[in-house]
């Protein structure tokens, strides 16, 4: 379970960010709506905890994040904590399938064969051997989830994952998102400000 | 994921850039192990070719033609000796041994000698075929009976002088034929002093003279005392190899002192360019090391994986340009054998500078991590997932 309780973040001492307060749990799906430049990033990179907290407490299955050093942060991120970002998902050096095996680490073959099955599941796994720049933008949102989703996260934490695509496919990946981590009880929290997609999750936040 | 194959991906990212820096790295370092390996190659070979003699007595004029002609084989003497003071100094207590040389002519540009079994027992001589008989004919190096092709019994006439002088008319049957001696010896021609004298029978006074004599000393103190006593007392001049070696090496050691510096300047180039290669690198790839950042991986993994692309190249770099100079060995030795009818440098597979140059190599790499992994440590790598 996530918890995010009295979190503030200042940049540079100039402006601060108060966050919302939230729990969510197992499997739950979590809309943060605001504009650009109210702090949905922010929010989303003190979650993964690639940015320390400053003030409150993010609780994420017992794990406090202001009692976590660097190292212990990164541990979690690297066991618990998956992000999908807008663009920036692959190495592009690299294929599909090894940009997966990358994410998991010292990932097991079941995990791998996990990922393949997810792969797919979401139609893409006839990428598996290519390079992500020959992928359409909706091949790339669904490939990034099935990076994000290869470890089984606890929590997935995603930004702006409908960006760039049309009606159709960002109907479809927000469906497809919320479904899978419904299936595979992971926390979803999906920061945004495309208000069509409120309808597929479970509670909204606005900021 | 093999972090080893990732940075694999990043090394041939950049083909262009890649061969540029590999490029630099390569004629670097080969310049640096063609310079070295000539240098030791020149000291151990004339230090070969003079070992065990301690003292050259000949014909007056310069020490160092004395050296070049008769005990390098490689110039025109400077003359004549009578074989009275030959036997005088053979008498002397002060020596141990002395070869005498009798020399002049040549067959098709390899030298012909008038010796004794001396000269073959100073090389360590051995036989492919044949005697040493030198009282009957000739028993001629491996060089010789390589590039002329011949063998026991073929009949050969000597001509006047270093180059295509005047044919004698006495020909000289082949009785022997050596073994390959990595020294002058491969290629000289021997025969006895008679036979030498023998052709030059219409030479008035000719069959009185030599050329000039090896000789060891029995003690130190000969070389105290016989030197100045063949200078001031006869009309010969003694010639000490380690003098004469050291100066010859000194004027060849300015040509290699220069190759030297460009070899170093050649390096930094090469250091910088690697610097430059794994900033530019470090920069492009930021983007990839967040990500990886995101994935939980540490910063010494992102570290590893930049290390690891600089090791590649240096290695790539330093196995290419040992590979590069054995090649331009193998060709310069083939320009020595047709130039000088023997080889200069010594090839070996692996040596201690091929290894120098591969922890240089490996060593420039670690280096040229540092200020990329000092630029990562400092970047804000989130601001690279946006």
């Amino acid at each position: 379970m996530l918890i995010c309780k009295g979190v503030e973040y200042a940049y540079g001492g100039t402006s601060t960010i108060r966050f919302p307060d939230f729990e969510l749990l197992e499997g739950e799906a979590l809309c943060l709506l605001g504009p650009s430049g109210k702090g949905k990033s922010t929010l989303l990179y003190l979650l993964s905890g690639l940015l320390p907290l400053q003030m409150g407490e993010i609780t994420l299955n017992s794990a406090h994040y202001s009692k976590l050093n660097s190292k212990e942060m990164n541990a979690l991120r690297g066991q618990s904590i998956s992000v999908i970002l807008q663009e920036t998902q692959f190495v592009e050096v690299l294929t599909f399938q090894e940009n997966i095996a990358l994410a998991l680490g010292k990932g097991s073959k079941e995990e791998l064969n996990f990922a393949y099955k997810l792969a797919a599941d979401l139609g893409v796994d006839h990428l598996l051997s290519k390079y992500p720049k020959s992928f359409s933008g909706g091949e790339k949102q669904r490939a990034a989830m099935v990076v994000a989703m290869a470890k089984k996260p606890a929590l997935l934490l995603a930004d702006e994952p409908t960006a760039n695509l049309d009606d159709d496919n960002a109907e479809k990946v927000a469906s497809v998102l919320v479904q899978c981590c419904k299936e595979y009880q992971t926390a979803l929290l999906v920061v945004t400000h495309d208000a069509r997609l409120k309808k597929h999750f479970n509670s909204t936040l606005l900021l | 994921m093999n972090l080893f194959k990732l940075s694999v991906r990043y090394v041939f990212q950049e083909k262009l850039n890649l061969a540029l820096t590999l490029g630099l790295l390569v004629v670097s370092f080969a310049a640096w192990l063609l310079s070295v390996t000539i240098e030791k190659s020149l000291q151990e070979n004339l230090t070969k070719n003079v070992s065990g003699i301690d003292m050259v007595v000949g014909a007056k004029g310069s020490p160092m033609q004395l050296l070049l002609a008769s005990v390098l084989f490689s110039d025109s003497p400077t003359g004549n000796i009578a074989i009275d003071e030959y036997e005088k100094l053979k008498k002397n207590p002060l020596v141990r041994s002395i070869v005498p040389i009798a020399q002049g002519d040549n067959v098709k540009g390899f030298p012909l000698i008038g010796s004794n079994q001396d000269l073959l027992n100073h090389y360590q001589a051995e036989l492919v075929s044949g005697t040493t008989d030198l009282a009957n004919g000739i028993v001629i190096g491996h060089s010789v009976a390589q590039t002329l092709g011949l063998t026991i019994g073929n009949e050969v006439n000597a001509t006047h002088g270093a180059g295509e002088g005047k044919s004698h008319n006495h020909g000289l049957k082949v009785v022997g034929v050596l073994k390959s001696n990595n020294s002058v010896l491969d290629k000289l021609m021997i025969t006895s002093i008679a036979n030498i004298h023998a052709n030059h029978a219409n030479v008035k006074g000719a069959d009185q003279e030599i050329t000039a004599a090896w000789i060891k000393f029995k003690s130190p103190l000969a070389m105290m005392q016989l030197p100045r006593m063949v200078n001031k007392n006869t009309n010969m001049q003694a010639a000490l190899p380690a003098i004469e070696m050291n100066r010859l090496l000194k004027l060849s050691g300015s040509g290699i002192a220069i190759i030297k510096l460009f070899s170093v300047i050649f390096l930094l180039l090469a250091l910088y360019s690697i610097l430059v290669h794994m900033y530019n690198s470090v920069s492009l790839h930021l983007k990839d090391l967040a990500l990886m950042r995101m994935y939980g991986y540490a910063y010494s993994s992102l570290f590893g994986l930049l290390i690891l692309e600089a090791f590649i190249i240096t290695s790539l770099g330093a196995v290419l340009s040992i590979l590069f100079s054995k090649g331009a060995f193998m060709v310069l030795n083939q320009f020595a054998k047709a130039q000088f009818q023997m080889p200069l440098l010594t090839v070996e597979y692996f040596n201690t500078f091929d290894a120098m140059v591969l922890t240089f190599g490996i060593g420039t790499g670690v280096l040229a991590s540092i200020l990329p992994i000092v630029k990562l440590k400092r970047s804000h790598l989130i601001s690279f997932l946006r």
